[in-house]
Parts: C-alpha cells; sequence; structure tokens
C-alpha cells in the first residue's frame, strides 16, 4: 500500500510504499529512520501522527495495524516530532503514551471530509490542500513507473518467511532487529528453545530492555539427553542505531562471542515488504547477515556441538562467509555453478554479480561494452560459455539463431526498468534481452529474419 | 666474529611458548610464530616472556600450524616450498575435520599463506563434482525447495550439459 507522509513543519512530502498490514510502530520506525538518515537518530516514539494536523492518531496499541485505523493506500498522513520524547536510545516502547482513540474510525471518505473541511478553513490551508490535490494526480502517474515491483534475489527470503511469522509481535527497533537474527539462526541450522518449528517462543517481545532467546539443535530436542543439553543463549541490546548480539552456552567455561552492528539501515528495510528490496538494500541484508552469522551464529554452532558430543556440524557450513567466498573465487565458472545448487546458502553466494563479472574477465577475455541493455554477469557468462562450447564443437554455424530475437519481438516491454534488477527469474529463455545484439556480435554471416530454425539451448 | 656469535645466541634466546586450547604447549622460535599475524601482536604488545594462551586452537591443530609455519620461516628455495606444501596439504585433506580446524585456525591466527593455500585446496575438492557429490562429502543438508531448485535449474542448468 502507498501512502504519502507529508512534515507539518516543513511541508515536505514523502511517499512509502508499506507491507500491508503494516502495524502503526512499523510506520512510525519508518519515518524516523528515513529522518535520521539526515539528522541525528531520532525516536519512533517522538513522531506524532495525524490525518487532519488536529488530533492525533493513537490507536490501542502500537501493532495496531494502519487498516485497522481506516488508512489505505493513497492516503496523506502529517507528522511532527513531540520534543519531549525525541532522545530515547534504547528506541524500545517502554514510555508509549497511552491516549484514548482519536475520533477517527474511519474510511476513505471520511478522510475526504476532513481534507473538505480544511479547505473550507483559513486561506492558508487552502493552498495546502491544492498542494495535496496536484500530489494525488502525480501519485497515479507514478504507480506505474516508481513502484514496479522488482524480484529480488534469494537474498532476503529466509527473512521474508520469518518476518511472515512473526508480523505483528515485533516491538520496537529491537523486536525487529531480534526477529532478523532468529532468522539467521534457524538459517544456520538452530531451533528456538521452546519455540514451535520457526516462531519464536512466546513472550519474548514483553521483555524491556534486553531481551534473551535461548536456542537449542534439533538433534538435541527428544533425545534423552535433552535435560541436560547446553543450549546457546543469545541476549540482545540496543543503543542507539548500533545493537549488540552476545552469543554464548548455559555452562561455564565456553567463551562469549559478540557481535555490535549498526542497523541504522536495516530497520527500514525491515519495514518495507520484503519482495521490493534492490540490490543497494540486499548488501546492507547481506552484511547483517553475514555478520550475525560469522560473529555469533557459527561459533556458537560448533560450541554447542562440541559441550554437547555431537559430530562437529558440516565442514563446509561453518566455514566463515568470508573463507567461502575466497574458495568460491577460485573456483571455475562451471564449478561456480555447480556448487551455486548445493544448497540455500551457496546459491546465495554464487548469486553475486561481482564474483561472476570476475569469472567472466578471467575465462572469457575483456569484453567490449556497448552499454545499453544492462546485464547480469552471470547470464553473459552463460552464454559466453555455451557458444564457447558450440565453437568448440564445430556446431555454431550450422545452426542460426533467430528464436530470442522472436522472444523479445513478442514480448512486450511493460514500463519501467524491470529488465535491470530481475534476478532470479533470469534464465537462459525467454527474457535474455540483450541477447540479439551479443549474438550479432559472432555471427558474421547470420541474417536473423530468414532462419528460423530453432535454435534453444 | 665475537658479535656474530652473540646474535645468533640472541636469536636462540628469542623463544615463545604457545599455549593451545586443551593446555598442550609448543615452545618455537619467536620468527616462527610471527607468521601469525595475531600473535605477532599479542607479542609486540604483551612481550615473549610469558606463555601466550590460543584459547580457539587444539593441540593436534597448533603442532600441524607451527610445522608450517616453521618450514615457511626458513627462507628456501621455491620449488622445495611447492612440493613441501602440497606434501602437507595431501596430509591435511585425508581428514575433512582436520583439514577445516585447520583452516579455521589459519583464519584465526591471521597466517595470510596458509589460509590461500587451504583456500586453493579446497577449491580443488569442489571442482568437476555434482551438487549431490559435494552435499555427500561435506555432508551438507539439501534445504532447497522444489520451486527453487526448478529456479536454479534455469539459472545454472547450462553448467550440466555435456561437455
Amino acid at each position: 500500500m502507498k501512502i504519502r507522509i507529508r512534515s507539518e513543519e516543513t511541508k515536505e512530502t514523502m511517499r512509502f510504499e508499506i507491507p500491508d498490514p503494516c502495524s502503526f510502530s512499523d510506520l512510525k520506525t519508518l519515518i524516523a529512520s528515513k529522518l535520521s538518515s539526515s539528522s541525528n537518530g531520532l525516536a519512533p516514539q517522538s513522531i506524532r501522527l495525524t490525518l487532519n494536523r488536529k488530533d492525533e492518531l493513537s490507536p490501542d496499541s502500537p501493532s495496531a495495524t494502519l487498516r485497522s485505523l481506516g488508512i489505505t493506500s493513497g492516503d496523506l498522513i502529517f507528522f511532527s516530532f513531540d520534543p519531549s520524547l525525541v532522545l530515547d536510545p534504547m528506541g524500545i516502547d517502554s514510555n508509549e503514551k497511552v491516549v484514548p482513540v482519536a475520533p477517527i474510525s474511519g474510511s476513505v471518505e471520511e478522510l475526504l471530509g476532513s481534507e473538505k473541511k480544511l479547505e473550507e478553513g483559513t486561506s492558508s490551508q487552502g493552498e495546502t490542500l491544492d498542494v495535496d490535490v496536484e500530489d494525488g494526480s502525480e501519485l497515479s502517474e507514478e504507480d506505474v513507473e516508481t513502484f514496479v515491483i522488482e524480484k529480488s534475489s534469494s537474498v532476503p527470503c529466509f527473512l521474508k518467511r520469518v518476518f511472515d511469522l512473526e508480523k505483528g509481535v515485533a516491538k520496537g527497533n529491537l523486536g525487529l532487529v531480534v526477529i532478523a537474527v532468529h532468522a539467521v539462526f534457524l538459517e544456520s541450522g538452530f531451533v528456538a528453545l521452546d519455540g514451535s518449528g520457526l516462531k519464536l517462543p512466546g513472550g519474548w517481545a514483553t521483555a524491556v530492555g534486553t531481551i534473551s532467546v535461548s536456542y537449542t539443535l534439533p538433534e538435541l530436542i527428544g533425545s534423552d539427553a535433552e535435560k541436560d543439553a547446553k543450549v546457546a543463549v543469545l541476549k540482545f541490546s540496543l543503543m542507539g542505531t548500533y545493537v549488540s548480539i552476545y552469543g554464548f552456552l548455559n555452562v561455564g567455561g565456553s567463551g562469549v562471542h559478540r557481535a555490535c552492528l549498526d542497523v541504522s539501515k536495516l530497520l527500514p528495510l525491515l519495514c518495507l515488504p520484503m519482495d521490493s528490496i534492490g540490490e543497494m538494500e540486499e548488501e546492507v541484508v547481506f552484511k547483517f547477515w553475514k555478520g550475525v552469522k560469522d560473529g555469533v551464529s557459527l561459533p556458537l554452532l560448533i560450541d554447542i556441538c562440541d559441550k554437547n558430543g555431537l559430530p562437529p556440524p558440516p565442514c563446509l557450513a561453518c566455514l566463515p562467509t568470508d573463507l567461502k567466498i575466497r574458495i568460491l573465487e577460485l573456483l571455475p565458472g562451471v564449478d561456480l555453478a555447480r556448487v551455486g545448487c548445493v544448497n540455500s546458502e551457496m546459491r546465495y553466494l554464487t548469486s553475486n554479480d561481482e564474483l561472476w563479472r570476475k569469472k567472466f574477465l578471467e575465462e572469457l577475455g575483456p569484453v567490449n561494452e556497448n552499454g545499453g541493455v544492462v546485464a547480469r554477469w552471470r547470464d553473459k557468462y552463460a552464454m559466453h560459455w555455451l557458444r564457447m562450447k558450440e565453437i568448440k564443437r564445430g556446431r555454431l554455424f550450422l545452426r542460426p539463431h533467430s528464436s530470442f530475437r522472436r522472444y523479445i519481438r513478442f514480448r512486450p516491454f511493460t514500463g519501467g526498468r524491470p529488465y535491470l534488477n530481475d534476478v532470479d527469474d533470469f534464465g537462459l529463455g525467454p527474457r535474455s534481452g540483450f541477447l540479439p545484439r551479443r549474438r550479432r556480435n559472432i555471427s558474421l554471416h547470420c541474417d536473423f529474419d530468414q532462419h528460423d530454425a530453432g535454435f534453444r539451448y | 666474529m665475537a658479535t656474530i656469535i652473540t646474535k645468533e645466541q640472541q636469536e636462540k634466546e628469542k623463544m615463545v611458548t604457545l599455549v593451545s586450547s586443551d593446555s598442550e604447549k609448543f615452545v618455537v622460535e619467536q620468527k616462527v610464530a610471527e607468521k601469525s599475524h595475531v600473535i605477532k601482536m599479542v607479542m609486540n604488545c604483551c612481550g615473549i616472556e610469558s606463555p601466550i594462551p590460543v584459547r580457539r586452537v587444539k593441540g593436534d591443530i597448533l603442532k600441524s600450524i607451527l610445522e608450517y609455519c616453521e618450514k615457511h620461516s626458513k627462507g628456501e628455495a621455491q620449488e622445495v616450498m611447492e612440493k613441501w606444501d602440497k606434501e602437507y596439504m595431501d596430509k591435511a585433506e585425508k581428514d575433512l575435520v582436520f583439514f577445516h580446524d585447520l583452516m579455521l585456525a589459519s583464519h584465526f591466527l591471521h597466517i595470510q599463506e596458509l589460509v590461500d593455500l587451504i583456500a586453493v585446496t579446497f577449491a580443488g575438492m569442489l571442482k568437476m563434482k555434482s551438487p549431490e557429490e559435494i552435499r555427500q562429502k561435506f555432508n551438507i543438508n539439501n534445504d532447497l525447495t522444489k520451486e527453487q531448485e526448478e529456479h536454479i535449474m534455469t539459472t545454472f542448468g547450462w553448467a550440466f550439459q555435456p561437455i
């Protein structure tokens, strides 16, 4: 759902695309983090949201969804700051004010009504309304361009799955971080103690201050040794935009593993729908994932296996991410592709396009970049690799290749830039938008339109 | 002449004691221990008089690593070293758990040459194998869903064609 947020002071309007359902506190966090990038850290609690600049929107609980407050797509919401609450380093909703529910039960009609009332008001307010109307029309035009949903690669998948389960439980910034770390731990092979399946144990979100979650391994559940089994304990604390994660076993002698991460860039992403994450944002998620995994979850995994007398965790899986990447860099492209099919982590690591760019330049030589259509290096590599193979087989000139062109001709462009970040959908098939040009470079005597023999990989 | 002898003696005296996580003690020359960037920093700030605990590394691993460091601190001819490295790796890669611990330890101790050598060997183990063979060799679970696997085949399917 798309909404507009306008500052009461500066009249500056921002547009957000927010997940549906989105909770009230999520929206505040999102606004706070957008503004924090320009000024100093802002506490989400200090933000006052109104629909008509008078009555503050204050739902019964911060986890109430925007929809339950009658806010729908396209709505305009005003915000201002409550200076008494601006500084709150913990970022926890501990001092959430209990305010009676504002008399906005409403719907779009009611909201429109309130804008009409404004129009009838003073002239200065009337001017503002004119701007509103313009904004509204802009938004509908932009619908097509700005909000084209770009498919992201597999990176945030694990996050998304966990977030779907925990949505609505998260309380404040720390709550969001806990869920994100939970996702990393699940991915490493841990399960939450007393939790069910992927879910965190109930009641964790009620803890104020430091949050603590215990993890164990699936192997230890239901075994005779379950009672004596050593579990891993995680403690979280948030200072400003830095979160500290301490991990240790509930037994003496094992070391404490600690990661301290700056989550100022991650938090706004956690409030957004995971499907709309682009490449830049993916980098942020990856950094967080790597920090938690290498700093806390993998060392704990090795410790917990060791102390409980379990066989050590799988060899390749436990290496720090840097080492895994180092190893992948040493593999030829074709082996890289095969390793990418092993499991979700390898799939994710081999989706890094910088890696494929290196492989391409190493193995297939420098390529003349003509600009224009941007393609993934991975797919370029695949194409050139196959072509080299064809040349080796001596088949290249026996088979004209116009089928790609045929695909392109019939595939309508839907506006926006759907090809740029379109990662996972990109096979060797119909969407290879850059193929005709490349083909032409090497096929010297080939007339595309006359040969129509089906050439497919 | 006399000064040279004293220098040599001084060098000899520069021994440092390293203690592994299972309390095994190793006495090595300082220049051997210096191969590890981490130990070098510890020696620079704390001196070499008291034993240095290497808490995260077990005795057998530390022994093997020090063997590597000792060989590489001698400055022998390149061909000799390459041959030695190959034998060293051949021995190490027989036991995967050992090999894995060796890599973690050399990464932890910041011995870049050894990390690189192990990474190359590791990459060699992954070459020319199918995903299933890799899973079996390294005991990795396949956590991909059906849809993800199908997806992968559209992106990486080309790598499975017969050459």
